[in-house]
């Protein structure tokens, strides 16, 4: 079938063509039709690329191989597929590729149902014209340009997207995956390319951020709306946030919708912005607290700009109600509003103002300071104006009470809560009364600034001082008695009560001491127990006395009773009445000897005020040792006496010269019956005694044993002698009512030593 | 023959004590300590003739009563003897004491009467006598 036809084509594609030729894919198994179809196209003049496929397996092949393809002409009936089939076939791998159907006179009618199933155009083969061509052609010339505008648009947009200084990125907007991103968002967060092609934008939100959008569904929709601008906290590699306003836009990225995200770092005005609503929010609040006051703007005319403080609620008053109004309107009396403005018109010169006013039945003190703008005017100015209603009422109280302490009775002093500092004795003082004065002689000049261990000294006493720092630290009062010092050193007893003061918050703030001084009171406790332990001791003594006196009574009296029962009063003159009057004169005598002892012990002990004067101890020595001598130079005795050192003592001379008997009897008594008795006699001083010194080598004292009752009455520790244990008992009650102690230190067989402590007054 | 050791200082009362008991008891033999001490060595030096009873005086020298008490414990064969303390004493407290010693069978007070010697005799004296 031969093919004549002419083809025209507009002037400006002939240039663009000659530049690229358009490609196209003839399937055709009749090679007769192929060279045809060939030759017509050959002589339009276009630089055409002719393709050839004689089968459909082919030409998918070739369609799937070249891109470049940009029109098939399709012969349905080839050898490996026929009719309608072969361009459902085709069409299906064409991708788009305007497809023109060439048919046989016998399918036209298949022919003409491929358009309707989006075929091109068809063109039966026996017709095949100009008109037909030029159109196939056309198409294919406007598909191929379309293409090209595509492909220079699309890499004008990668170029654009990858190289932008602002990082994007696109996501898919049903699963959120991130499709691309660019070499800005790479630097920005941190993230490699591979690490952010495999995050979705949930992983790029904080999940606080992501919780919020989540919870609230407008945000997250409009959040990812396009269009939509919004500011999301974005996380980087390292955790660092930063806030980015972000710009989302609808792209299509091969065929598929996406969302493309432009993020634009807004951190710093996010932060400064953060910073001035807390600031404003700090600033109002404070205002809106401010305790007993109210804090204002006024602007040039003194009308309020801003007003807030707890203040307005006792005044009955929102803040709105006074913008706009004069601050002196609050105050009564022309003149007394005229001193108000005059007052705070000075803060507009830039001077700082200090003001009383009365308001409202209150008592204000206003402070006025000038606002000074950048440009260094002033358009307003910050007045704060401080209830004193309560404090000036306080004052006068405070004063009252402060007379009644300064001139209170009793010594005050207040130390500060804290610090409480054991070595430095405690809290530092704050104030002391005139009575505080009087008492201690320190001035408050003396002890400000200083503690009370000032007060304290060496007798002062410090398990007292324990509980006090017990109950300092455990903020409990506390009542003590203690020896505390003068200015001038001299002790005195002083109680004190402690006590926390604690303000109106609950909180200690200082310790208030009330001190009396006690000591004639401690002085007369001191003196009744000493009295009492003496008055104990001595009712002990004398009961023992007591006991001792009727025993040595009892016994010749019972004695005497036994013999008057067995004597036999028929005939007193027997021999057995005879022994037996021989023991009652034995044991009249006893008793006699008995009695006259107790007269003598009761002569010491019932003088209680022994009368003192100066005695010469070598005087003493020399009466007794005469009215002894025969009893001396019998025992052959050798006495050594040193007095030098004390010659005098102030003593009863009676009672020292009993002393000195006794001690000497004693010694002779007790001598050593195998050697010639030595006694030493010395004297020394000591702080309030004499001490007489009485050494002896006789036979000594069992002192583990008889330790305890040496100077028992009636106690003997010898059997040899005529002792009846009176001597020691006499030595010691003297010693005593004057005062004084005996020490005494004895070895069976060595001898013993007395060592008389005379007190001296 | 019953034999009693009497420790006391006061002659008068050894004498009237031998008395009393001579009158109740005639074949009675008795032994005479002056002080506790001198009692605890007629004790040492007697453990084979021991006595049967000891009239003990508490106020002596050289280890009165309470001393020969104590020293008397130490003695392992003289623990059977009963003693029966002999005193003057008024104080309530050597009562006490004395009730603290086993031994201590008995507290008379003076004069020691025929009355007490008979009693002591029924008390102590009755079995047969050793000798």
């Amino acid at each position: 079938m031969g093919i004549n036809c002419k083809i025209t084509y507009p002037t400006g594609i002939v240039t663009t063509m000659a530049e690229e030729a358009i490609n196209i894919l003839i399937v055709e198994d009749n090679i007769g039709d192929f060279v045809l179809i060939r030759e017509l196209l050959a002589l339009s003049g276009i630089a055409i690329n002719i393709k050839h496929a004689d089968n459909l397996g082919s030409a998918i092949g070739v369609v799937r191989k070249d891109p470049n393809i940009s029109l098939i002409l399709l012969d349905l009936s080839l050898p490996d597929s026929s009719g309608i089939e072969t361009f459902i076939a085709m069409n299906a791998e064409a991708n788009n590729i305007p497809i023109i159907v060439l048919s046989g006179l016998l399918d036209s009618e298949v022919a003409v149902n491929t358009v309707k199933m989006g075929a091109q155009d068809y063109i039966l083969k026996g017709q095949i014209d100009e008109r037909v061509l030029e159109r196939a052609i056309k198409y294919a010339f406007e598909r191929k340009k379309n293409l090209e505008k595509i492909k220079k648009s699309e890499a004008q947009y990668k170029l654009l997207f990858e190289h932008n200084p602002i990082p994007m990125w696109s996501f898919d907007p049903k699963t959120y995956q991130i499709l691309m991103v660019n070499e800005a968002a790479i630097q920005k967060y941190g993230y490699l390319r591979e690490e952010f092609l495999a995050m979705s934008i949930q992983d790029l939100i904080s999940d606080e951020e992501w919780q919020r959008r989540l919870v609230n569904p407008s945000i997250q929709n409009k959040s990812l709306t396009i269009g939509n601008i919004g500011e999301w906290q974005h996380i980087c590699r390292d955790g660092s946030t930063i806030w980015d306003e972000v710009i989302i836009h609808s792209i299509e990225i091969n065929g598929k919708i996406a969302r493309l995200v432009a993020a634009h770092d807004v951190t710093e005005r996010y932060h400064a912005r953060e910073k001035l609503k807390q600031s404003e929010k700090m600033y109002r609040s404070m205002a809106q607290n401010f305790p007993n006051g109210t804090v204002a703007f006024l602007d040039k005319n003194l009308h309020f700009l801003y007003v807030d403080g707890k203040e307005l609620k006792k005044l009955g008053a929102r803040p709105e109600e006074y913008i706009g109004r004069s601050y002196s309107d609050m105050v009564s009396g022309m003149e007394e509003k005229h001193r108000v403005d005059e007052e705070l018109q000075k803060a507009f010169n830039a001077e700082n103002v200090l003001f009383d006013v009365s308001f409202g039945g209150f008592d204000y003190i206003v402070s006025a300071v000038p606002v000074i703008e950048e440009n260094e005017s002033i358009e307003k100015i910050l007045v704060v104006s401080q209830n004193i209603t309560q404090r000036k009422l306080d004052d006068a109280h405070r004063r009252l009470l402060e007379s009644v302490i300064t001139h209170a009775g009793d010594a005050v002093l207040i130390t500060k809560a804290e610090p409480y500092i054991k070595e430095l004795g405690g809290p530092e003082i704050v104030y002391v009364n005139n009575a505080f004065t009087k008492m201690t002689g320190y001035l408050p000049a003396e002890v400000l600034g200083k503690t009370p261990h000032l007060l304290q000294g060496e007798e002062t006493q410090r398990n007292e001082l324990d509980k006090v720092h017990y109950a300092l630290t455990h903020w409990e009062p506390v009542e003590v008695e203690i020896i505390n010092y003068k200015k001038s050193g001299e002790p005195f007893w002083v109680n004190f009560s402690i006590f926390p003061l604690a303000d109106e918050t609950g909180w200690y703030t200082h310790w208030i001491s009330i001190q009396r001084d006690i000591s004639a009171r401690k002085g007369s406790e001191e003196k009744q127990k000493a009295l009492t332990a003496e008055l104990t001791a001595k009712n002990k003594d004398l009961q023992q006395f007591s006991f001792i006196a009727s025993h040595n009574l009892r016994a010749p009296l019972a004695n005497l009773v036994a013999l008057l029962r067995i004597l036999e009063k028929d005939d007193l003159n027997t021999e057995y009445n005879r022994g037996i009057i021989d023991k009652f004169e034995t044991s009249t005598a006893q008793l006699d000897q008995t009695l006259q002892d107790l007269t003598d012990i009761i002569t010491i002990q019932k003088n209680v005020n022994i009368s003192r004067e100066t005695v010469n101890i070598e005087e003493v020595y020399t009466n007794v040792t005469n009215s002894i001598q025969n009893l001396i130079s019998d025992a052959d005795a050798l006495i050594k006496i040193d007095f030098k050192t004390a010659k005098t003592i102030s003593y009863n001379k009676v009672y020292l010269e009993s002393i000195m008997l006794n001690l000497f009897t004693n010694a002779i008594k007790y001598r050593h019956p195998e050697r010639p008795l030595t006694i030493n006699i010395t004297t020394r001083n000591e702080p309030g005694y004499v001490i007489l010194g009485f050494a002896d080598n006789g036979l000594g004292i069992d002192m583990e044993r008889y330790g305890d009752r040496i100077f028992g009455l009636y106690q003997r520790f010898h059997s040899s002698t005529d002792g009846k244990g009176m001597g020691l008992f006499i030595v010691n009650s003297q010693v005593r009512a004057l005062g004084g102690k005996i020490e005494i230190e004895s070895e069976v067989n060595k001898g013993t030593r007395f060592d008389v402590y005379l007190k001296q007054n | 023959m019953k034999h009693v050791l009497i420790i006391d200082d006061d002659h008068i009362l050894v004498y009237l004590v031998q008395h009393a008991f001579k009158s109740v008891m005639p074949n009675f033999k008795y032994s005479v300590a002056e002080t506790g001490k001198a009692g605890i060595e007629f004790l040492k030096e007697h453990s084979g003739d021991l006595p049967d009873l000891i009239l003990l005086d508490i106020n002596m020298p050289i280890m009165n009563g309470w001393d020969f008490l104590n020293e008397y414990k130490k003695l392992v064969n003289a623990k059977e003897i009963p003693i029966v303390i002999l005193s003057s004493t008024v104080d309530p407290s050597d009562k006490q004491k004395a009730d603290s010693y086993d031994e201590v069978k008995q507290f008379i007070s003076k004069p020691f009467t025929v009355e007490k010697a008979k009693s002591l005799k029924h008390e102590y004296l009755n079995g047969v006598s050793s000798n």
